[in-house]
């Protein structure tokens, strides 16, 4: 009887986390802001009308998406590395593929054959090179794992930390090799943004792939709990253990890579998103998985809505800032909690 | 049902951990595994279970070598207890042991069959209770409850050091559930330190030294004091529950 009030209000959990995120969306789309009559911009609160409606409608689509990848790609990243504070940036996947994106657009600009590739690069938002960078951070952090002896936790994060490091340095590099003009424009990228027009094919696409890698991760998700126990344990128990660590770490490598494609490097979503959904679910993945994946939508789509509400004379905050802001101290309650715990 | 090692050989770097053991464990039978730190003891049972790459020799399970045995057939046959059990997430007791039912696809994973395998090991009460809160001793219990759900019937259970880190009560009660457990037909292959936990509980003792397997036989010709002074460096003298170390008295 206990067991099943309890499998009911887990499932309960679900039901309340698809209300909240509703509410969000909602909320999302009746806020935004308008230029008043004086050329000033306003918050406006209220239901949008004429082009802004498909303006407000792509922008939760884009934020939802992203968030939702950034969430069950931290929660791959989790799973693999036996380490709830893991997320897409501890591999340098997320910084891969920022770097990929500004590398496309200094090629770009720099004429002649060199102006092709990187065109070719930022077809799409930047998705190839989005994901030329976050593949090469993959190959990278996997083949040094590799050479150390396997996907052993410890390993790859030591290598993803050299490497997030390495493309991190090579982000500034750029910076500093592209004109001042354009280097504004970097830095308004790195600090994240939801766009309010994105292609029909990138948000089919980017559902497409969320939805079909959160149905995946719910098939197999006696394996992920298992998983869960120690390496040894594990592999006794019946999983397939390096079968399962690829197949984390190429997922949620892909998936970081469509996030920051479609908004940029945001910090936090992937590491949060799968604690909050825990806490509301518990730790088994056949709810785990949808329920981070509406928290990753969720929190980004909030995002969204706090920095129309925020402006410090520069305009609106950057997505990126507000996730960070909030985001950072939660991590830290997070980590002085499990110390506690421990 | 069958256990065997041939001429196994494991090496870290230039330290020879194994060097070309045979081993055959039996069913019905617990086979104790002795030896100094540092012989190789925990290295052949994570080789026996499969998850220890080895540079020579051979594991057979049931007639084949280990690694032919599809990992979720073979998960069904053979299990392997750590010394220290752990899992990461909030999970309850009761999901921990349920996964032992994953090679069987959900058939065990049932919320009955968990409850009879937690009453077995004396942990009736506790499907929902976090795991993080039980005590390494009824870790290890939850531990063996999942390996009854992963074996069924009969299997082989390999542990390592199962009774280390316990205090006596818990010792005697896993003592009495590991006896069970041979009675009901299960082959275990355990590790241990202590020689009168072996005594107390094994039908045959092997000694690892060095990496190589020097000793094998019954308890009562291997538990001998002459032969464990020869292991250990410290005398034994034979007591009513089996042979204790003649430790100095270090207070004075």
């Amino acid at each position: 009887m206990e067991h099943e009030g309890r499998s009911r209000s887990r499932w309960g959990g679900i039901v309340v986390l698809m209300v909240l995120v509703l509410l969000v969306v909602a909320g999302r789309y009746l806020l935004g802001r308008t230029i008043g009559d004086g050329g000033e911009t306003m918050i406006r609160f209220g239901i949008p009308t004429g082009t802004v409606i498909d303006l407000r409608i792509s922008a939760i689509l884009s934020g939802f998406i992203a968030g939702s990848a950034l969430g069950l790609s931290g929660l791959a990243f989790q799973v693999l590395l036996r380490n709830p504070l893991a997320s897409p940036w501890v591999l340098g996947v997320s910084s891969g593929a920022g770097f990929g994106i500004l590398l496309a657009s200094w090629l770009a600009g720099l004429g002649g054959v060199w102006a092709v590739i990187g065109a070719w690069a930022l077809w799409g938002a930047g998705l190839p090179a989005a994901a030329a960078g976050a593949i090469a951070a993959i190959l990278v952090v996997g083949g040094v794992a590799r050479r150390l002896g396997g996907f052993d936790p410890v390993g790859l994060v030591l290598c993803g930390v050299i490497v997030g490091a390495v493309f991190g340095a090579a982000t500034m590099l750029v910076q500093h090799l592209v004109p001042n003009g354009v280097r504004g424009d970097i830095v308004a990228w790195m600090m994240g943004r939801i766009p309010e027009l994105s292609p029909a094919w990138m948000l089919w696409g980017g559902a497409v792939m969320v939805v079909g890698i959160g149905l995946l991760g719910v098939l197999k998700s006696p394996q992920l709990d298992a998983a869960c126990l120690t390496e040894d344990e594990a592999r006794s128990v019946g999983v397939p253990i390096d079968a399962l660590r690829r197949s984390l770490f190429v997922t949620g490598g892909l998936l970081a890579a469509v996030a920051v494609c479609m908004v940029g490097p945001i910090a936090f979503v992937g590491l949060l998103s799968p604690h909050a959904a825990r806490l509301v679910v518990g730790p088994r993945h056949r709810l785990l998985v949808p329920a981070s994946l509406l928290a990753g939508g969720g929190v980004l789509v909030f995002a969204d809505a706090v920095r129309q509400l925020v402006d410090l004379g520069g305009g609106r905050l950057p997505v990126g800032v507000v996730t960070a802001m909030v985001g950072g101290p939660i991590f830290l309650a997070l980590l002085l909690r499990g110390r506690a715990g421990s | 049902m069958s256990l065997e090692v041939h001429g196994l050989s494991v090496a870290f770097g230039s330290i020879v951990a194994l060097d070309e053991v045979s081993l055959s464990l039996r069913p019905g039978e617990v086979t104790a595994v002795l030896g100094p730190n540092a012989a190789g003891k925990s290295t052949l049972l994570r080789a026996m279970a499969g998850l220890q790459s080895v540079d020579g020799g051979r594991v057979v399970l049931d007639g084949r070598e280990i690694d032919e045995h599809p990992i979720g057939l073979r998960a069904r046959r053979l299990c392997y207890l750590p010394q220290q059990p752990d899992v990461v997430g909030p999970f309850r007791v009761g999901d921990v042991v349920g996964f032992g039912g994953l090679a069987w696809r959900g058939s065990r994973r049932g919320s009955k069959a968990v409850r009879e395998a937690l009453a077995m090991v004396g942990l009736p009460h506790d499907e929902h209770r976090l795991y993080h809160e039980l005590s390494v001793g009824q870790r290890q219990r939850v531990s063996l409850a999942r390996a009854v759900l992963q074996l069924g019937d009969a299997g082989w259970m390999l542990l390592d050091e199962p009774l280390s880190a316990q205090d006596p009560g818990e010792a005697s009660r896993l003592l009495h559930l590991l006896a069970g457990l041979r009675d009901r037909g299960h082959g275990l292959g355990l590790v241990v330190h202590d020689p009168s936990v072996a005594w107390a509980l094994a039908d045959r003792v092997v000694v690892l030294q060095g990496g190589r397997l020097v000793e094998e036989g019954a308890r009562e010709e291997v538990l001998e004091p002459g032969r464990l002074e020869s292991i250990y460096g410290v005398r034994f003298q034979m007591g009513p529950m089996g042979p204790v170390p003649m430790l100095r008295d270090a207070s004075a």
